[in-house]
This record gives C-alpha cells, sequence and structure tokens, in this order.
C-alpha cells in the first residue's frame, strides 16, 4: 500500500502538481483511519511470519481444533495453525494486489503517454483498442483470462492486469495531451527542449501522480477481484494460504467450526475498507468539488 | 412611511439592525440599517468578503441553517427575520425577487430556457399564461424568443441568459429585487445593458456589487459596506463626486477611471469577518486613524461613520 | 442551429450507437477467440483431457485434431466461430461433448432469476439510502449510512454469502444449503449478490444529490418560492441520475461478474458456477461463450444507459462521453 504514495511524494517535490496530496491525505479523517489499517496490514504481512507458528504445518490430532491459547483462531482441516494461515495470507494477497497496481500503473503511463507523444495511427490503435477494453466489463475478461490459461497466482495476477490498465491509460494519455498547452511545457518548447526531454522532464512527473492516484482508488477493486477469483479456486493454488482460498475451504467446515471464516473474513474486509477509505480521502483532497457534506 | 392617496404604506424594504453570524462564528454583517423606496435603487457595494452578499441572501431568507440573525428586515412591511418556511415562500418571487451573478450557474443545466421563465409561475403552483413567457423574454430585449426559448441555457450567450434570468424572477412584478453581482460573470461591454434591462424590470432594486463605478450609473442611492458594516451612503452624485470616507475615497481610486491617471491600489487586506476590533474596522489600512479609531467604533452619522471627518 | 437540424440529428444517433456496439462486439469476440489460440498446450490433447481421456494416443490425437479443424487457417476457423457465435451456437463442451447453446440453455434461467432479483433488492435498498443521506448530510442518519455502507462496499460478496449461509441456514434453518435455482430460493443468494452494488449506488446518489442540492440554480429556483418537493424532484433528482446512471450502467457488469462467485457460494445452479467449474477442468469454449454472453449484456445495458442519460442531459450530446466523475471509479 505503500506505493502511491512514494510515486506522489516524489513527484511533489519535483515540483509538479498536485503539491502535498500526501499530507493532505494524512489530514483527512478517513485517509488517516485508511492509512493506519494499511500500515498495520503491511506490518503484519512484514513481520507477523516470524512471531507465527508455520501456516503449512499439518497436523493431524488438532484437525478444526476451536480457537485456543495454543492456537488463537483455531486450526483448519488439516490442523494448521489459522492465525499463521491469516498472516501469510496477508503477505500472498497484498504482495500480489500491489504487483497488479504497480503493473497496471506503469503499464497505464508507458502506453498513455506513448499514445499521447507518438499521435497519429499510433495512437489510434491504441485508444481503439483501450475503448475495446473498457467496453467490456472487466471482471469478465479477467474471468475469461484466467480461464484460458489455467487457475493460478500468476495467471491471476496477468488477467487482473489485462482487464485493468485500459482506463489509466486513457487518464494518462488525455493528462499528457493537456500537458501540451501548459505554460511551462511551452516556455521550455520554445527554449529548445528536445521533445524527449520535455516528456520526461515536464510532462511525465504530472501524469505519474495522476495515475498513481487513479490507481491507488482502483485499488480496493484489485484486492476484491484477487480474493474473489482465489475464493473461485482459479488463483493460489493449496497449500499456500490466501484469504480467499482460505474462506471457500473454511466453508465446507461451517457447520463444526464457524470461527474458522472469522479470520480470512475479516482480513479481507479490512484491506479493501483500507483502500476505499484511501480512496474517498484521494476523492476529496484532488476533488474539491466531492468535498460538501 | 410614504404616503399615498392617504393611505399609508410601508417602504418596500426597511432593514433595522441586522445582525447575521454563521455557524463557523463569522459575523458578516453587523447592525445594518437600510431602507428603499418604491421605484428606487439602492447599490450596496464593497470587496469581496465584506458581507454584502450576506444582505442580499438575508432579505430572502435564504440564510444556511444554524445561521444566528439578530434586527429586522421588513419587505412592504412583512417581517422576514425568524418568518416560518411557509412565509418566506409566499414571500419569495411575489414579493422579492433574487438574480444571481452567473446565469449559466443560475440555470439547471437539464432544462429549458423556457422552463425557467416558467418556473416563476411554476414554483408558486401557479401555471404559466399563454405567451407571457415569450412575451417577458422580448420586454427584455430577446430576438426570436419563441424559438430560442426551447433551447438549453448552454446554447445561449451569457448577456442574453442573464436577461432571461431576470425575466424570470421578475414575472410577478415584485416590490423588491436583490442582484447579486448581476453583471460580474459577463463581458464588461454587456453590462450596462444589462443592468438596464433589470432596472426596467425591477421596482425597488438593490443592486449588490464590488464595482463602484459600473452602479454609479445605475443607482439612486449607494451604501459601501466595509467588514460587515455600512460605512458611508449617500446619493450617488454626493458619494462620487464628493466621497468623505477614506475607504469610499481608496475604492474610487482603485477603480480605473478615464483621465485619471493609474488607479491605485488598496493597500492591505480588510480583516477577517470571524474578527471583531473595538474600533473602526478600517483603520489598519486608514492613513487618517488616530488612537480614537482604534479604541471607539465610528458611528453612521449624516451618512459616513469615521471619526477623521467627525474631526474635520 | 435550427430545431429541424437538431431533430435530425437526434435520429443519426441511435444507429450510430447501435453500429458502436456492434464494433465493439466484433472487437470483443477477436479478443475472446484468440484467447484460445494463445492458450497454452495442443488444443487436441486438452480437448481429450478434458473428456477424461489421460493419455491420449497419438492417433486420438490426429482425429481430433481433425475434427477441431485445426489443419485449416485460422481466419477461417475465427469466422466459422463467429458465424457460430453470432447464431448463438459456440460448439461443443470439451468436458461433455454436448453443445454448449444447450447446457446454457438449462443454467440461464437460474442466473436471470438471480441478477433480477438482485437487481431489484440493490435498487430497493439503494434509492431510499441516498436519498436518506442526502437529505440528512451531516447528521446522524447520514452518518450511519455512510459507515454501513462502507462497510457494505468493503465486503466481498464471498465474505457476505459465508456469513448468510452460517447464520441464516445453519442457525436460523431458513433458506436450503443446496439451492434449486427457482425463485423461492433467490432471496439469500441475491441479498449476496446486490449488497456491493445497493452500497455503492447509494453513496453515488447521495454525493449526486449533494452536488446538485448545493447548486445555484436550486437556490434561485428556491429564491423563487419553490418548495422543497419541487427542488427535489425538477432539479436535484434529474441532475443527480446522470452520474447514477452511468454507474448503474456498469454495475450490470458487475453483477454478470459477481454470479460466479455467488453461485458458488451458494451451490446455485446457474451459468456463473457453470463457468467456474469449466474453467477448472479447462473447458474454453464454455469460458467463451459466457464471456460473450456477459460482453452482449454490458453492451446492451451501456447502450440503453447512454441512450437514457443524453436524453436527459443533452450536454452528453455534444461532449459525447457521460458526465459523472464517479462513474470511473465503479467502472472498474
Amino acid at each position: 500500500m505503500t506505493a502511491a504514495p512514494v510515486l506522489v511524494a516524489r513527484s511533489a517535490r519535483a515540483g509538479s502538481q498536485p503539491v502535498g496530496v500526501w499530507a493532505s491525505l494524512l489530514r483527512h479523517p478517513s485517509g488517516r483511519a485508511g492509512l493506519a489499517i494499511a500500515a498495520l496490514l503491511a506490518l503484519v504481512a512484514l513481520v507477523g511470519p516470524w512471531l507465527t507458528a508455520d501456516p503449512n504445518q499439518t497436523s493431524y490430532d488438532t484437525q478444526l481444533a476451536p480457537p485456543s491459547a495454543e492456537h488463537l483462531l483455531g486450526t483448519d482441516q488439516a490442523g494448521r495453525d489459522q492465525l499463521a494461515r491469516v498472516v501469510a495470507g496477508a503477505q500472498a494477497t497484498l504482495g500480489a494486489a500491489l504487483t497488479v497496481f504497480v503493473l497496471v500503473g506503469v503499464i497505464g503511463v508507458v502506453v498513455g503517454m506513448v499514445a499521447a507523444l507518438a499521435g497519429g495511427w499510433v495512437d489510434s490503435v491504441i485508444s481503439r483498442i483501450v475503448d475495446l477494453l473498457l467496453g467490456m466489463p472487466s471482471l469478465v475478461l479477467a474471468l475469461a483470462i484466467v480461464g484460458t490459461l489455467g487457475p493460478s497466482l500468476r495467471n491471476v495476477i496477468i488477467a487482473l492486469t489485462v482487464s485493468g490498465w485500459a482506463y489509466l491509460a486513457r487518464l494518462a494519455r488525455s493528462h499528457a495531451l493537456g500537458a501540451h498547452d501548459r505554460p511551462d511545457v511551452i516556455a521550455a518548447r520554445m527554449a529548445g527542449v528536445g521533445r524527449v526531454r520535455i516528456a520526461v522532464g515536464h510532462v511525465l512527473p504530472g501524469v505519474t501522480v495522476q495515475v498513481a492516484i487513479a490507481a491507488t482508488m482502483e485499488l480496493s477493486a484489485i484486492i476484491l477481484g484477487l480474493s474473489a477469483l482465489s475464493f473461485l479456486g482459479l488463483g493460489v493454488q493449496p497449500p499456500t494460504a490466501e484469504w480467499g482460498q482460505m474462506l471457500a475451504e473454511s466453508r465446507f467446515a461451517l457447520t463444526q467450526m464457524p470461527t474458522l471464516a472469522l479470520g480470512p473474513g475479516l482480513a479481507v474486509m479490512l484491506a479493501v475498507g483500507a483502500a476505499v477509505l484511501i480512496s474517498e480521502a484521494l476523492r476529496d483532497v484532488v476533488d474539491p468539488a466531492w468535498r460538501r457534506g | 412611511m410614504n404616503e399615498t392617496n392617504g393611505v399609508v404604506t410601508a417602504p418596500v424594504l426597511s432593514v433595522d439592525g441586522l445582525d447575521v453570524t454563521y455557524a463557523n462564528g463569522a459575523r458578516a454583517v453587523r447592525e445594518l440599517s437600510l431602507a428603499l423606496g418604491d421605484g428606487e435603487c439602492l447599490a450596496l457595494v464593497g470587496e469581496s468578503g465584506c458581507g454584502k452578499t450576506t444582505v442580499a441572501r438575508a432579505l430572502l431568507g435564504l440564510l444556511p441553517r444554524r445561521t444566528r440573525v439578530a434586527g429586522s428586515v421588513r419587505i412592504r412591511g412583512t417581517e422576514v427575520v425568524g418568518a416560518s418556511s411557509r412565509r418566506l415562500r409566499r414571500l419569495r418571487g411575489t414579493d422579492v425577487a433574487y438574480v444571481a451573478q452567473d446565469p449559466y450557474a443560475a440555470c439547471d443545466p437539464l432544462r429549458t430556457v423556457a422552463h425557467h421563465v416558467e418556473e416563476g409561475w411554476r414554483a408558486k403552483g401557479q401555471r404559466p399564461p399563454d405567451g407571457q413567457v415569450t412575451a417577458r423574454l422580448a420586454e427584455l430585449g430577446i430576438e426570436d424568443a419563441q424559438h430560442r426559448s426551447r433551447l438549453r441555457p448552454h446554447q445561449w450567450s451569457g448577456g442574453m441568459l442573464q436577461r432571461a434570468t431576470i425575466a424570470g424572477a421578475t414575472v410577478h412584478g415584485p416590490a423588491l429585487t436583490v442582484a447579486d453581482e448581476a453583471t460580474s460573470a459577463l463581458d464588461a461591454d454587456l453590462s450596462d445593458g444589462v443592468l438596464a434591462a433589470l432596472r426596467a424590470a425591477s421596482n425597488a432594486l438593490l443592486l449588490v456589487s464590488h464595482d463602484l463605478a459600473l452602479v454609479a450609473k445605475h443607482a439612486d442611492r449607494i451604501a459601501v459596506m466595509y467588514h460587515g458594516r455600512v460605512v458611508e451612503t449617500g446619493r450617488t452624485g454626493d458619494v462620487i463626486g464628493a466621497p468623505r470616507h477614506p475607504y469610499t475615497r481608496a475604492l474610487l481610486l482603485a477603480a480605473p477611471r478615464p483621465g485619471a491617471g493609474l488607479p491605485r491600489e488598496l493597500p492591505g487586506t480588510p480583516p477577517s469577518l470571524a474578527d471583531s476590533l473595538p474600533g473602526c474596522s478600517f483603520a489598519p489600512r486608514c492613513a487618517h486613524s488616530g488612537d480614537q479609531c482604534r479604541e471607539l467604533l465610528p458611528l453612521l452619522a449624516d451618512g459616513v461613520a469615521c471619526h477623521a471627518v467627525e474631526r474635520s | 442551429m435550427s430545431v429541424t437540424r437538431r431533430r435530425r440529428r437526434r435520429l443519426g444517433r441511435v444507429p450510430r450507437r447501435i453500429l458502436h456496439m456492434l464494433v465493439t462486439l466484433w472487437a470483443a469476440s477477436l479478443l475472446v477467440w484468440s484467447l484460445l489460440a494463445l492458450a497454452p498446450g495442443d488444443p487436441a490433447r486438452r480437448v481429450l483431457n478434458g473428456r477424461g481421456v489421460v493419455d491420449p494416443t497419438d492417433g486420438q490425437l490426429a482425429a481430433e485434431r481433425l475434427a477441431l479443424g485445426l489443419d485449416r487457417p485460422a481466419w477461417e476457423r475465427y469466422l466459422d466461430w463467429l458465424g457460430g457465435a453470432a447464431r448463438g451456437d459456440f460448439g461443443q463442451s470439451w468436458r461433455t461433448g454436448r453443445p454448449i447453446s444447450d447446457e446454457l440453455a438449462v443454467y440461464l434461467p437460474a442466473t436471470i432469476n438471480l441478477t433480477l432479483a438482485a437487481l431489484v433488492i440493490a435498487l430497493a435498498v439503494a434509492l431510499p439510502l441516498g436519498l436518506l443521506g442526502a437529505a440528512t448530510a451531516g447528521r446522524w442518519p447520514d452518518a450511519v449510512i455512510r459507515v454501513v455502507t462502507l462497510v457494505m462496499v468493503s465486503t466481498p460478496a464471498f465474505v457476505i454469502g459465508v456469513v448468510l449461509l452460517y447464520v441464516v441456514v445453519l442457525r436460523w434453518g431458513a433458506g436450503n444449503v443446496v439451492a434449486d435455482g427457482t425463485w423461492s430460493n433467490a432471496w439469500l443468494p441475491a441479498i449476496t449478490l446486490a449488497a456491493w452494488p445497493a452500497a455503492s449506488w447509494a453513496r453515488i446518489l447521495r454525493a449526486g444529490l449533494l452536488e446538485s442540492m448545493s447548486a445555484t440554480y436550486l437556490h434561485v429556483s428556491e429564491a423563487r418560492g419553490a418548495g422543497r418537493l419541487r427542488l427535489l424532484v425538477t432539479h436535484a433528482l434529474p441532475n443527480a441520475s446522470v452520474p447514477f446512471l452511468a454507474v448503474f450502467g456498469v454495475s450490470v457488469g458487475w453483477l454478470l461478474a459477481g454470479a460466479p462467485v455467488v453461485e458458488t457460494v451458494f451451490t446455485w445452479p446457474g451459468i456463473g458456477r457453470y463457468t467456474v467449474e469449466s474453467i477448472i477442468a479447462r473447458d474454453v469454449p464454455v469460458v467463451q461463450a459466457f464471456t460473450m454472453l456477459a460482453v452482449l449484456l454490458f453492451v446492451l445495458s451501456s447502450l440503453a444507459v447512454d441512450l437514457l442519460s443524453t436524453t436527459i442531459d443533452p450536454r452528453l450530446r455534444e461532449r459525447g462521453r457521460p458526465a459523472g466523475s464517479m462513474a470511473g471509479e465503479a467502472a472498474r
């Protein structure tokens, strides 16, 4: 969850707008709440695995044990410690979500910038592809891609990336085109600065900020899509722990041990909730028209 | 009180000791008094943030909830301050009309211009009389009104659209029209025409503006506002020709006039409406201020509220 | 601009939008078909694997290749497939060997029941919540609604499904664990499917209403003596409906994509669960059929929403794209 703010802060220092998104996010109540939860989840994902038991250690003596001092969230059907698996799942879910986040962001910026700079038929082709992808329901497209490539975490990441970059590329393209008439860009052009240098030095920072903000707003959808596909058994394959997939497994033990669903269910809700809170705060900070009420 | 045919009628507008404090603590209007008779045009002039828009909204009872209002605003003798929302609704449109600054913002983008003129009747639950919409628009100088009124606001020019909003506001021939910066969103060359149309369509008119030079051509009287108070008021010719309050003089110097050299900008910024100064609010920016000015609030006497004027 | 010219342009708009829709469908078909070509491995082997032939002989493979027409050029196979797809014929399931259209006909009614019920529930929840939230903005009912809808948009459908399954079915004994796809059983999965769109629509409706309620034209209308009801009905609601519609159209795509998850949780006999089973069995033609069907429905709903919003807001006709700034958020 830290990638977007880093991008924002770096570009803000480079003198491009909007300055201080990062700081205003910290001042916004829901932004602060979202960032706090995100930081907590990041901490769990990074430090947690050292503090908990082996998430893949099966034990047939302690199948479906209720929560106890030894197993705070109980154990699953294979006797694995559920808390350790929730913690390990944080790494799988959040890691994959961040990978998709970075991939769609980078592809969006690059493709959008190329379309805007190249113009002509390159722009037309890219714009048609973007239109096509945006004309299809993105989760259905992701499902189709996983369906053809076969279930695996790697393929889920590919599917969500392919179905997710188009919107950001359109955004990057329109921002790059808009920058053409900006005073500093005109000044640089008149001073004889080359096209590529203007693009990298003047246009890219602003476009990156915009795309990073938009991609952060998509983060909740990425996490939701990822865990939904895993829940369907199309993502992370056993025995690796992932929240959506753990919840799917806990379903079959719902009569005997309903608490098993608690950990992964709450974890997904926290992660998505944090992303939603941050995106709400971002919308307020970036677009004052939505600040009312 | 005017006396016509032996019947005593109330003045169109009488504001007495109006005091408005917003929920956030900003005291935008302070002990303000005004009066306006039939057919008269009063310009309420001041910098942005002096409280003049708040006055306009207070006259219509359109202030946000949890705003504290004290004093009295009477329109044709009917008290607005503290009036029930039903009573306010009856007053609006029939006794007091409102013209907003930006005609494009004042029109619902989804509705035709004709709809906006008709709204003058429909808002009161009446059916617009046949042909009246076109007739009202034509009166305000809009050609081909029949056809053009069926277009949407974004297809109109600003000056024409402002005339149409004036037509919609004044369908009931209200006693008082309140125009809040009615021309500042328009190109300068259109302002005079729109203001003349506004004057012609109104009975008593309160022009709220920051542009002293512009309103001087249209208003009978001028009231200059600073930090929520009226600091100078008088006939237009007197205020423009012989301004007495240092702030009025500064405002006139700040406006570009032919043959008067470069406009001189007023130094400093007005105090925040949330603050209260013990003495004259203008004292910190005033070249003539003395100790008295910083300690004692000058009262409006003989049309001006200034210790320096009293001393001389 | 003359009135007659405007009328002619409005007539031209609908065919243009339909043409645009057909182009999108065609491009989507190209994408969906080429997925098959891009899929790793020998298709003939995968077809046989799908039918349960774990280790096919060379003879079996060669026969299957011939049956699939893999010896013919790609464009010929594509045109064949497209021609079939246009008539609703997506070929045979690799897994069962039965025509996919027959299988879809079996599973489709259950999914239609489910999504229609979810649509009704979502609207019935979203409209009052959005209106109440906007009417009480900044006070406690609004605060409660904001928190509740925030939790709802943050909760994946499968979490809601599992919770409902446990609480309602296992603890209270209402409903059935194994649903049969009929209306009487639809309410639990429909609630699950409706939760996310209901909450996101309510939030967008509230934001749109607040936006239009603070607009100058509303004050102007109020200054002319209009009452609260008139302000809401003639101005605030129509203006708020434009961004709402944009999101509503996109949400149809979400309902379609949500069906597989919800149908899996409740073992609902619809095309969503059928598709998931096909994905796991690598039955690609079924996945293609589901995708094309979903794209078709999505494109149709986008068309309907587009025509409706340009009728409400004629400015969109000139700008071409829906205005709602929040449209992008729920679009993904």
